[in-house]
């Protein structure tokens, strides 16, 4: 073929591709005077098909077609490797692992306490108990105590983990209600 | 124009020389002391002696507290400097070691720090070849360490702190917190 030849050809190609454009332009206008007069029927099949187009979309870049015919090929997630020290994360565990423990930073949560304050709130811990889980909490960083006025605070790392086990809970309630043996 | 006076005083009581909601600093008995001058205004002392200094520099965010206190008791040597020190019970004892030991320091400190009257209060704690200084002027704070720096005013206050691998720099202004880490 000359090359006068071949720039006829793409000049037919560009044509006809022309033609698709302005047949597509005018297919979208149509969808979107459709949504635009407010006729429900056809706004409703207008998105189910763009839907459908989408899950077509996403099928269709899932099947391969490879040298050995059609295979689907699913994108796997890639598990980002645990990065924590170990010792530090079970201090904060540890902490967290007791019932009145996770009492004491439920009241923080809602602001500082003195010790006399957090005794009144909860009176199923008795004194010393109560001066030791506030130790325990201290050194795992989830509760700080000021030095002048005494208040005991919820860290930003406490309230934080409160919120953890907050969703814990909650992740248990479910899988619990999921799991129940009869 | 700073200066020390010649005479150096023993302390006959226990002081509290500042006393704020969220600084403490008091002075055992028989504490030794050296007056200190600007220009030749009584201006504070320099303080060697059983020491008990805290300072709260937490910061109380919406996300929870940050930060610790810092707590120093034992056996220390301070200068305190404010436009009225306080008044104490002393009685003079000549003890030229410790007047070099404050003259020394003085001259370090007021070369490091460019030094005005005013009402607030200094407390500076030699660290090395620099100070940790404590700021307080009514509800204004600042305390500058080796590996912190904390303002605070009402319920507003920046805190930066040097981690181990990073910097940290926390702010807070009422319901609103900043937190930002910066890795070296």
């Amino acid at each position: 073929m000359s090359n006068k030849d071949e720039i006829e050809e793409l000049r037919k190609e560009i044509e006809v591709l022309k033609e698709k454009i302005k047949e597509l332009t005018k297919l979208h206008e149509e969808k979107i005077r459709y949504i635009d007069t407010g006729d429900v029927e056809n706004t409703v099949s207008v998105i189910a098909e763009s839907i459908i187009e989408g899950i077509r979309g996403e099928i269709e870049k899932s099947i391969l077609i490879g040298p050995h015919g059609i295979y689907i090929s699913r994108e796997r997630k890639k598990i980002k490797t645990a990065d924590f020290d170990e010792r530090e994360v079970a201090k904060i565990l540890d902490a967290l692992a007791n019932e009145n423990r996770l009492k004491i930073l439920k009241v923080l949560s809602t602001g500082g306490r003195y010790l006399k304050e957090l005794q009144e709130e909860l009176p199923d811990i008795s004194a010393g108990t109560l001066s030791s889980h506030l130790n325990i909490l201290q050194e795992a960083g989830l509760v700080v105590q000021e030095a002048i006025r005494g208040r005991y605070l919820i860290t930003i790392l406490g309230r934080t983990a409160l919120k953890i086990v907050n969703k814990l809970a909650k992740l248990a309630k479910q899988l619990g209600e999921d799991h129940v043996e009869t | 124009m700073w200066k020390l006076d010649k005479e150096v005083y023993r302390l006959n009581e226990n002081k509290v020389f500042l006393d704020h909601p969220k600084c403490r600093l008091t002075v055992g008995e028989n504490s030794i002391l050296a007056k200190v001058f600007f220009n030749d205004h009584h201006v504070g002392y320099v303080v060697q002696g059983y020491v008990e200094f805290f300072v709260d520099t937490i910061l109380e965010t919406s996300e929870g507290a940050v930060g610790k206190p810092v707590r120093k008791t034992g056996h220390q040597t301070f200068i305190y400097l404010s436009k009225q020190p306080p008044e104490m019970n002393l009685s003079p004892t000549g003890d030229k070691e410790f007047w070099a030991k404050a003259y020394s320091l003085c001259e370090k400190f007021f070369k490091q720090n460019e030094y005005r009257l005013h009402k607030g209060h200094i407390v500076a704690f030699p660290v090395g070849d620099k100070f940790e200084i404590l700021v307080l002027k009514n509800n204004k704070l600042v305390y500058i360490s080796l590996s912190k720096i904390f303002v605070s005013k009402m319920d507003h206050g920046v805190l930066l702190e040097n981690k181990r691998d990073a910097r940290r720099v926390i702010t807070s202004a009422g319901e609103k917190t900043i937190l930002m880490e910066m890795k070296f």
